[in-house]
């Protein structure tokens, strides 16, 4: 009977913290913000479930199995976070305009300076060999 | 039908509903990474509902499915953002 009710409170409160995950997913505003958001809500969810159901169980090779699956998804779920904002980075997903976030600017920036110093000492030399040959 | 079956019944009905909310983040994502996470949320309330299917059949080899499930989502998130990185690269190739 305790074992019942234990299970379903985790049952229906991991299931709510899916909710909210979803929830963010729609509403938020910027893809990094999204990320962040079912990322944390997602894990605790399935932490909430899967204990839920073990209590259900109450079995020491489904607590094993559970444990498995557990530490797979507290492994993953960081870092697929960390791989997709990083390709996000990469392909210039842009940000939220509230974030007020420049260090990605200046760095852009900073690169640009160093690609026109290279350009133009590469074009000086060329026109340096040009004027030779004439 | 005991009090946890109607509990178990409502959780289901819960995760459907975030389900359909993560599939509005799937066909209105402006950027291929809300895609790929939309996909992420997806499978990891398709192992929810898998893990509580399980309590109601009780079967107990539906909890190897949600193993298996977690897994292929891990290598398919993967894999799209090293597809992403790739494409990237190749463009900026070129470019020059």
């Amino acid at each position: 009977m305790i074992n019942d009710l234990f299970s379903a409170a985790f049952m229906l409160g991991g299931s709510i913290f899916m909710l909210i995950a979803s929830i963010g997913m729609v509403k938020f505003p910027d893809f990094y913000i999204r990320n962040s958001a079912s990322t944390k809500a997602v894990v605790l969810g399935v932490l909430l479930i899967l204990l839920g159901v073990g209590i259900h169980y109450n079995d020491t090779m489904i607590f094993i199995e559970i444990f498995a699956i557990l530490l797979f998804i507290f492994l993953i779920a960081p870092l697929a976070a960390h791989i997709v904002s990083r390709a996000a980075v990469i392909t210039e997903v842009g940000f939220w305009e509230k974030t007020g976030l420049s260090e990605l600017e200046d760095y852009k920036k900073e690169q640009d300076k160093e690609a026109i110093r290279n350009t133009k000492w590469f074009a000086t030399s060329e026109q340096d060999t040009s004027q030779r040959k004439c | 039908m005991s009090l946890f079956t109607i509990a178990a019944y409502i959780a289901i009905a819960i995760i459907s509903i975030s389900t359909i909310l993560t599939l509005v983040r799937f066909f209105k994502g402006p950027s291929l990474p809300d895609r790929i996470i939309s996909l992420d949320v997806f499978s990891a309330n398709l192992l929810a509902v898998l893990a509580i299917y399980s309590v109601l059949s009780e079967e107990k080899a539906y909890l190897n499915v949600a193993l298996i499930m977690s897994l292929i989502a891990f290598v398919g998130t993967m894999t799209f953002a090293y597809y992403l990185v790739q494409k990237r690269e190749k463009s900026k190739n070129y470019d020059q």
